[in-house]
């Protein structure tokens, strides 16, 4: 065994080992809490000689010692200390062999290090198959597509030798990462299926820094107490089958802003690059609107990012193909365009509830604040689409992007219902708490004790003193999209704003956030988010019973703000990673239509249906390649054909390779070899790691010196009883 | 013995008699009454001449061997002769203030020294006192009344145990001043170097002195109980300190013990002293069948 520890089972427990400085600490504090004595024959107390003086002090140093070397060895077997020895293990040999091939199928095994040769995919599949050339028709094999999402498939029946090789060949690509230790769990469940009389299991993988995310200790002992259960541990290898020193650029972002796109203004898009491995160095970012090139930018590198900000104007309606591409040329092209579905907005729909019939009420001063017109003149060159009803239907919502609360009699529970759905698939609610939202009736089945969707409970009315001052708002947060508009005072102030009646919103759940006030405790505008969608509330009305607001020029822009900002619902609704799932409501005609995705090669691939709250919707879950897909139901008019954009996570494109330590830790461990090179994935291992732990020794040493320590005092003290005469009094 | 005799005896409560004249009573009539001494036991009284009785003698000492003789009335005179001489040197250096058994050494040996003198002075001897410290600190020549007696008593009372010890200078100051054979009681705890101390003790009897020696040592002295570290500090000289685990130092403070008391021991046998160790635990009484039986060998 080799003396000395590679590593530390418990590395936390290291400050016990200041405990070999508790026999001296002992004997400081003794010497220190000595109790003074007055003391008539001093003379007694000092040795004749100075060698018997030294001897006793050597014996004091010598029990010292040994109590400190004893407790300095509990300590460290408590630590569990280790080492690597290389041990013959079962290779090549008699009997029959069980193997688990797990290959990586995450996006990084896509990277070439040179254009004409293969990829780390292709060189995994070929050290596979070489493997399998070495089995024996006796052989049992199982093959796991490690990096898939979804569920492993319950405890299949091993294969064959030429049924594993069939299945390697038809390894393709997944979307999930590959995690290593979440492979090894996988096999482990697969081994006690192998009644094979030398078990291995293979990991091929390119060795990326993700693949180890959580390298602890304890995860590390658990893979491993897996692996030796039941049973005797397998071989276990890793075969590397990555670049040694990878580099690539990648676009890491691309996302729309915080509110809803439209034909009639600018939709801002924010873009990053980034590069693994090296720097980025000057890039070319270029916005791709449904494959043509709409702008591009060559942003300063700053923190090995590249990042620019596109405003782009869209003059049609309907879900618009956005991409980012770099120029093409490195190891791993799949990474190289970032893609977004975004929906563009004709008109936004909103729907008003409130009565119409009063010229000053909440209902019209909103309805004319979003489309300002004659009651019955024509719609106005502005994006949004007000109706107004005074109660709320829940066939109401069809269409709708936005709700706004301005005044509601009663809420029935199927109304409610339909409100909170309405939310949670991505809509918004506006809620001006006047007297009629405030009421009891309404108030409770909008909130549900923060269940509900409104964002706070309407506690009450509140009101300024007769001549009093009105209160004002303040802490308004200018740094949210919906209120930037107001962060220079001289463009709108709101803080000028005189209120003299209010709701009090009380008891807000975690996730609220106040984005203005009208005193320390007394929140004005609440925002709440829910599902996919988002709630606002308003804490004062719509109409100018409560405040001067609706009659000032800051209404327009403060309605619309937050109007654009609750339309825009989930604006990555539409944008998954891939091997996520894509899914589109199927429209009442189209029930009976069979759907069908067609992916970014242009195939045309059969989707599920699945009813999904009372409704049937379209699935697809084979996103495994970046770009757009489309969903499709029914043709000719009223067919349904839904765009969405698949990218590869960010992650499997940092490329950076895991570090010596964890493969160390790796090692130690789990007693994994790791072969550097694809080819050698066939050579059968005559060694293998394996731990042996010291703290065995350690403790039985440190029993050892503590029965001397014994010995030692006692002999002493045995040898001072001998030396005395006999005293003359007893 | 009986347990009333036993208790009248012990150090702890006879320490807490007062005055020393009481003491010294109570410790000597306990050990007689314990042992069935008489007090004239050994008392040497001489025929000196006849004389007239006068009116006011005792009618008890009327001879009336010479009444029947001569019609006369007369007293026989004896001539009383003190059988010996004898001095307590009683060690009052501060080493003697120590104590743990409920006394202290100083007061075992004022005790002690009490209880000698009366017992001496019933036996008609005469007694005297020296105190011993850094210097002879009182000497009270020997002499055989009770008034002196009181006197002895007074001294040991007022003494307070405090200095360094020089006593085998003090007894040799002791040991020039004897004029005729006497009979020297040494109460102390020795703490002086014991070759000195045997080299006094040979000048006491050079001077035809018989030497009995009392070393008082308080239990705890005698067995270092002590068991972690502690801070010595000398009662003769509080700047002498010295911080040490007692267990460690235990064995090595009873070898010293043990060879300062063989040296003593020896050196007294050598010189036909007699010597007791004596614990302030350990009774009286025989302390003072000592004291009687050195004191019955010297007026043989």
């Amino acid at each position: 065994m080799s003396p000395l520890p590679q590593g530390l089972e418990n590395p936390f427990l290291a400050p016990l080992l200041l405990a070999a400085f508790l026999p001296l600490l002992l004997h400081i504090l003794d010497r220190r809490r000595a109790r003074a004595v007055a003391w008539p024959a001093m003379r007694f107390l000092v040795p004749r000689s100075r060698g018997r003086l030294r001897r006793r002090l050597l014996r004091e140093a010598l029990l010292i010692l040994v109590r400190s070397l004893a407790a300095l060895l509990l300590a460290y077997a408590v630590l569990r200390p280790y080492a690597l020895e290389e041990e013959a293990a079962e290779g090549r040999g008699a009997g029959s062999r069980g193997v688990v091939l797990a290959v990586d199928t995450s996006y990084s095994m896509s990277y070439r290090e040179k254009p004409e040769g293969p990829s780390a995919f292709e060189a995994a599949k070929d050290a596979a198959l070489q493997v399998l050339e070495e089995t024996s028709p006796g052989d049992a094999v199982h093959v796991i597509a490690a990096g898939h999402r979804g569920p492993a498939p319950e405890r299949p029946a091993p294969l064959d030798p030429d049924a594993a090789r069939r299945a390697v060949r038809d390894l393709r690509r997944g979307g999930a990462p590959f995690r290593i230790l979440e492979a090894l769990d996988q096999a482990s469940d697969l081994l006690p299926g192998l009644r094979s009389d030398r078990r291995e299991v293979l990991l091929f993988t390119d060795l990326q820094a993700s693949t180890l995310p959580d390298g602890s200790p304890e995860r590390l002992r658990f893979a491993a107490d897996r692996l030796r259960s039941p049973g005797p541990p397998p071989l276990v290898r890793i075969i590397d089958c990555g670049a040694p020193s990878p580099s690539n650029r990648f676009v890491s972002t691309l996302a729309p802003g915080p509110l809803a796109a439209g034909t009639d203004e600018p939709a801002h898009l924010e873009a990053a690059a980034e590069a693994s491995g090296r720097d980025p160095g000057p890039m070319t970012l270029r916005l791709l609107v449904d494959g043509a090139e709409a702008a591009a930018a060559e942003p300063q590198a700053r923190g090995g990012r590249l990042a620019h900000g596109f405003a782009q104007r869209f003059t049609a309606g309907g879900v618009a193909r956005l991409s980012i591409a770099l120029p093409p040329g490195d190891g791993l092209p799949e990474d190289d365009a970032r893609h977004l579905a975004l929906e563009v907005l004709e008109r936004i729909e909103v729907l008003v509830l409130g009565r119409a019939d009063a010229a000053a009420s909440a209902a019209r001063h909103v309805d004319l604040a979003l489309a300002p017109r004659a009651p019955d003149g024509p719609a106005p060159a502005v994006i949004f689409r007000p109706e107004l009803a005074p109660s709320l239907e829940p066939a109401m919502l069809e269409g709708k992007r936005v709700v706004v609360l301005a005044a509601l009699e009663r809420l029935g529970d199927a109304a409610a219902a339909a409100l909170e759905r309405f939310v949670e698939e991505g809509g918004g609610l506006l809620a001006f708490a006047g007297d009629e939202v405030a009421a009891p009736g309404v108030a409770e089945g909008l909130f549900r004790d923060g269940r509900g969707v409104l964002p706070a409970r309407l506690a009450g009315r509140d009101s300024v003193p007769s001549g009093a001052e009105p209160l004002h708002p303040r802490d308004v947060a200018t740094g949210h999209p919906a209120l930037a508009v107001f962060a220079d005072p001289e463009e709108g102030d709101l803080s000028r704003i005189g209120v003299r009646r209010w709701t009090r919103a009380e008891d807000l759940p975690r996730d609220a956030v106040v984005l203005g006030r009208l005193g320390p405790d007394l929140p004005w505008i609440v925002e709440r988010p829910r599902g996919r969608g988002k709630a606002v509330l308003v804490a004062t009305s719509a109409s100018t019973d409560d405040s001067d607001l609706p009659r000032t020029p800051l209404f327009l822009p403060l309605l619309h703000r937050l109007a654009r900002y609750l339309a825009a619902g989930d604006p990555a609704a539409r944008t998954v990673l891939v091997g996520q799932p894509i899914s589109a409501r199927l429209p009442p005609g189209l029930t009976a239509a069979e759907p069908y995705a067609v992916d970014p090669r242009g195939e045309r691939r059969p989707a599920a249906v699945e009813a999904a709250g009372g409704e049937p919707r379209a699935v697809f879950l084979e996103t495994l390649f970046p770009g757009f897909y489309e969903l499709r139901a029914g043709e000719g008019p009223g067919a349904m054909a839904e765009v969405f954009a698949a990218n590869v996570p960010p992650e499997e494109s940092r490329l950076e390779r895991l570090g010596a330590p964890a493969l160390a830790d790796l090692r130690a461990a789990l007693g994994v070899e790791v072969a550097p090179d694809p080819r050698e994935a066939t050579r059968t291992s005559v060694t293998r790691s394996v731990k042996r732990e010291h703290w065995p020794a350690a403790l039985a040493i440190a029993l050892l010196l503590l029965f001397a320590e014994q010995v030692l005092a006692r002999g002493f003290a045995r040898g001072a009883e001998a030396a005395r005469k006999p005293t003359p009094w007893r | 013995m009986s347990a009333e005799t036993r208790d009248s005896l012990d150090p702890a409560a006879v320490a807490r008699l007062e005055p020393l004249e009481l003491v010294a009573r109570t410790l000597v009539e306990g050990f007689l009454k314990g042992h069935h001494f008489s007090a004239a036991k050994g008392a040497s009284i001489e025929f000196a001449e006849h004389r007239p009785y006068a009116a006011g003698d005792d009618v008890r000492r009327v001879d009336w061997k010479a009444f029947g003789k001569t019609d006369r009335f007369y007293l026989k005179e004896y001539e009383d002769e003190t059988n010996v001489r004898a001095t307590m040197i009683v060690d009052a250096s501060g080493s003697m203030a120590f104590g743990t058994a409920g006394i202290t050494k100083a007061r075992y040996a004022a005790c002690l020294a009490a209880g000698i003198g009366y017992l001496l002075l019933a036996q008609r001897d005469a007694v005297g006192l020296a105190v011993a410290g850094a210097a002879l600190r009182r000497y009270l020549p020997p002499k055989a009344t009770a008034r002196h007696l009181r006197g002895i008593f007074d001294a040991l009372d007022a003494e307070r145990a405090e200095g360094p010890t020089l006593l085998a200078a003090c007894i040799h100051r002791v040991a020039e001043r004897l004029r005729r054979r006497s009979l020297v009681v040494i109460v102390s705890d020795f703490l002086d170097d014991p070759r000195e101390v045997v080299t006094a003790i040979a000048h006491l009897r050079h001077r035809h002195a018989d030497v009995l020696a009392f070393h008082v040592l308080d239990p705890a002295e005698a067995e270092f109980p002590f068991k972690e570290w502690a801070l010595f500090q000398d009662s003769e000289d509080p700047s002498a300190r010295l911080r040490i685990d007692a267990r460690q130092i235990r064995d090595v403070y009873l070898e010293n013990l043990a060879e300062h008391l063989d040296v003593l021991r020896k050196g007294c046998a050598a010189l036909e002293a007699d010597y007791s160790v004596l614990t302030t635990r350990k009774p009286f009484d025989a302390a003072l069948a000592a004291a009687l039986d050195a004191r019955s060998r010297r007026t043989k």
